[in-house]
């Protein structure tokens, strides 16, 4: 995954909360498509929400609040961006 | 419009039983979204178009002649209907009906009455037969089709494509097929129903997709909703669905609407293949889906749309507002006098009551009562067949006795989790395979939410129940269940281990042949000959019985059960006639302590009783109370018999070993037998019979909205 790439999360993707607020479910309107999502997921949604996000500092939104090396966070991160690009939920 | 500023619709379309025909929807988003009064009057082709006599929903039914009987002879009809209530528009549901329409058009429009349809020689056009032609000619993807005209060659050519194949009816009814055999027989079903042959179709994987369209006048698009079909059930009908903003979809429909030159509505049905990710036009359907209601839910409801277009053209469109809703297909029950069936058979138009329509779902209240026993229920779902555990629930909800009711699902799929009015809560069943499993899960929900009394209600389920009831009491969890020896016997009785056919007082017992093998199964024929039917059985439980007409069918019903994991096969002969059931709970003394003996009036294709009769057959009702004694029997069951058109003899089909799940009718007609089951279970005194009614019990599909999100929160939550 290109480290300087951009990534945003589509504008038909809604964010669901549950009632405790750390995690929810994840929806597609495009597709009528859903997954649900835990608290570290819901960090880097809330990131990709906003818009334009590396791989970079979706690592740092996750080692910031947990406790991982970089590389597992890093690994981890690119493993749900990929999900999500695969179920087309991001833009780059 | 009338002086009272009341648009009078009449709209067609109010059978179809399971397989709801569209109309009764249609009516209930224009009762619900029609901002003023309207009246909605149904038209049909016989007295039993159950949507028609949902509470509040119609005005008057009429029956109109069949369409074969010509042109002349319908228009005949409704101008007799007009000339006694006059009517604006009329919107027909019926694939069959829109070109007869499309033909009277100019001549309703001289007596007042207002149609939407295409031409006829666009709805032609787009016929079943005719559509590869129309997708060809504007380089359209779809399926590779073909109409074969005499159903006899439906074999070979059937053999030409790759298995699995669809087989189509001409104007309706579809298939999934495996084999020749198969194809040849639902070729020779649909064409005896529609006529013209059969179509078959090669069969593309994929996410199914439907556009629904309304088209102006001027052949413009008015509104337009793609859904996605999220839930399809075993016959092809998505029974859950939500709308969908796929770009392409929308581009890709609108681009087809131009071709057609359609006025009025129009549904598109695709799959998206997983092959190319590609929309492929499966059909193209000239009137509205069944599942139209979600076009309201969504904020733009299309019949209201339609109804706007005829009476004023050119009204602004309206975009889909909440993409996040889904509809969930549910069933509506109900009773209604005899008599008025028996009149509107006689006198062919009916004026309905007029009870107060709801316009929305209603919320099981929580009763506040403390020491109210709180119930659990599962098989509460309708989306392959109308389960029990609903009609229990119904019968119960609304006892001042009885405090929460639980719903026990098995998948966020199971429609009932959208049944708020008869569910406090629900509660997700992920796996139930092992009585262990079943029993930790119910005990773990027991933890937070207090259970005092489990009615399972499923018959795969049933063995395990009865094997955790003592488990159960232990933890204070009541049950009405019998004994395993009990359950066992009722298996005996029904021949699910050979039976060699029994005489009793008032009915026979068909005689039974166990299959362990292709080979013997192969031999079954040679002693009860052809049609029977065969049921795979696994651990006392038998799958839906599937009908062999013919030898080459045996070798791929022998495959479906096997590969299924089914142990062995039982097969009894296929008896064709009326059908009756008898239910009844008995106490833990083995007494019964209530019955009630149906006519089936209607069912439908997969066995559930869509109209039923309550009647008296006192030789059978007392060999069931014989036998029950004879058995040891504590709890619900149900004995089904079918009275042979042959020799008129009652046989004996089917032992349930719970309540039938038309037995919220018991309620309706002064024997509330689930509320007596719970009282028996609770120890409590009886006190549910009532006076007598002659009433009859129906049902019809009900598309109820909910929140895509549910479906996810569901399966995460495992509660809702």
């Amino acid at each position: 995954m290109n480290p300087n790439t951009k990534w945003s999360l589509k504008k038909d993707a809604y964010i669901e909360l549950d009632p405790d607020g750390n995690s929810g479910v994840l929806i597609d309107t495009n597709t009528a498509n859903y997954c649900s999502f835990n608290k570290n997921a819901l960090l880097i949604l809330r990131k990709l929400k906003k818009g334009k996000a590396t791989i970079s500092a979706l690592t740092k939104e996750i080692t910031n609040k947990n406790s991982v090396s970089l590389s597992v966070a890093r690994k981890d991160v690119s493993v749900f961006l990929t999900k999500l690009k695969n179920m087309n939920l991001i833009n780059e | 419009m009338n002086k009272n500023n009341e648009v009078r619709v009449a709209i067609t379309g109010f059978g179809g039983l399971d397989n709801s025909e569209p109309g009764t929807a249609v009516a209930r988003a224009l009762k619900t979204g029609w901002e003023g009064k309207i009246s909605i009057d149904a038209l049909g082709y016989d007295p039993w178009m159950t949507g028609a006599f949902s509470p509040g929903l119609i005005d008057n039914i009429h029956i109109l002649p069949a369409l074969a009987d010509g042109d002349h002879a319908i228009l005949e009809r409704i101008v007799e209907i007009n000339e006694k209530r006059k009517f604006d528009v009329i919107i027909p549901t019926l694939e069959l009906e829109i070109s007869v329409l499309s033909r009277l058009e100019e001549r309703l429009k001289s007596k007042g009455i207002k149609v939407l349809v295409p031409s006829y020689e666009h709805i032609n056009m787009v016929t079943k037969t005719l559509l590869p032609y129309f997708c060809y000619r504007n380089k359209i993807p779809t399926p590779i089709t073909l109409h074969v005209p005499n159903v006899n060659d439906v074999p070979f050519h059937a053999n030409q494509f790759t298995y699995p194949i669809m087989v189509k009816g001409v104007v309706a009814s579809a298939q999934k097929v495996d084999n020749w055999s198969d194809a040849l027989f639902y070729a020779r079903k649909f064409n005896s129903r529609w006529g013209g042959g059969a179509i078959l179709q090669e069969k593309i994987e994929g996410e199914e997709f439907d556009v629904s369209i309304v088209a102006r006048n001027n052949e413009s698009c008015a509104s337009i909703l793609a859904m996605k079909k999220l839930g399809i059930n075993q016959k092809g009908k998505g029974v859950i669905g939500s709308p969908v903003n796929d770009p392409e979809l929308i581009k890709h429909s609108l681009k087809i609407l131009k071709k057609l030159h359609w006025k009025g509505p129009l549904e598109l049905e695709y799959v998206k293949s997983n092959n190319t990710n590609k929309y492929i036009l499966l059909e193209i359907n000239p009137r509205f889906p069944s599942w139209i209601l979600l076009s309201h839910f969504s904020g733009i409801n299309q019949p209201v749309t339609l109804l706007k277009e005829i009476l004023k053209p050119n009204s602004p469109i309206r975009n889909v507002t909440n993409m996040k809703k889904a509809f969930v297909r549910n069933i509506e029950e109900i009773t209604l006098p005899f008599e008025k069936i028996k009149k509107l058979t006689s006198h062919k138009s009916l004026k309905v009551k007029q009870n107060n329509f709801q316009k929305k779902h209603t919320i099981r209240k929580k009763n506040n009562a403390k020491n109210l026993p709180s119930i659990a229920i599962s098989g509460i779902s309708t989306f392959d067949y109308v389960m029990p555990g609903l009609g229990y629930a119904k019968a119960i909800s609304k006892s001042n006795e009885i405090g929460n009711i639980y719903g026990l699902a098995y998948g966020p799929y199971d429609t009932g989790i959208v049944r708020t009015d008869l569910f406090n809560k629900i509660f997700l069943f992920k796996d139930i395979s092992s009585k262990k499993i079943l029993l930790s899960r119910i005990l773990e929900i027991n933890k937070s939410n207090k259970i005092d009394l489990i009615i399972p209600s499923l018959d795969s389920e049933l063995k395990s129940y009865i094997e955790i009831q003592d488990e159960l009491k232990k933890n204070h969890i009541t049950t009405l269940l019998p004994s395993l020896k009990a359950f066992k016997k009722s298996k005996d009785i029904i021949g699910l281990n050979n039976h060699k056919g029994e005489v009793r007082e008032g009915f026979t017992i068909p005689k039974t042949i166990r299959s362990d093998s292709i080979e013997s199964f192969r031999q079954v024929s040679k002693s009860i000959g052809y049609p029977f039917v065969a049921k795979g059985v696994i651990n006392d439980f038998a799958a839906n019985p599937v009908t062999i007409y013919n030898k080459h069918q045996i070798p791929y019903v022998w495959e479906y059960f096997d590969s299924a994991g089914f142990e062995y096969v039982i097969s009894k002969k296929f008896f064709k006639g009326e059908e009756f059931s008898i239910t009844g709970v008995c106490d833990r003394d083995n007494n019964l302590v209530g019955n009630l003996t149906i006519k089936k009036l209607l069912t439908c294709e997969r066995g559930n009783t869509w109209a039923a009769r309550k009647i008296s057959l006192p030789k059978l009702e007392n060999e069931f109370k014989k036998i029950l004694k004879e058995i040891n029997w504590i709890g619900p069951i149900e004995f089904e018999f079918i009275r042979d058109s042959f020799d008129e003899e009652f046989k004996l089909i089917e032992i349930n070993c719970r309540f039938p799940a038309w037995i919220s009718y018991a309620k309706d007609v002064g024997y509330n037998l689930p509320k007596i089951c719970t009282d028996l279970a609770l120890s409590k005194k009886i006190n549910d019979f009532y006076n007598d009614k002659d009433l009859i019990f129906m049902r019809n599909c009900l598309e109820l909205d909910t929140d895509m999100i549910k479906f996810g929160k569901f399966l995460k939550q495992q509660s809702l």
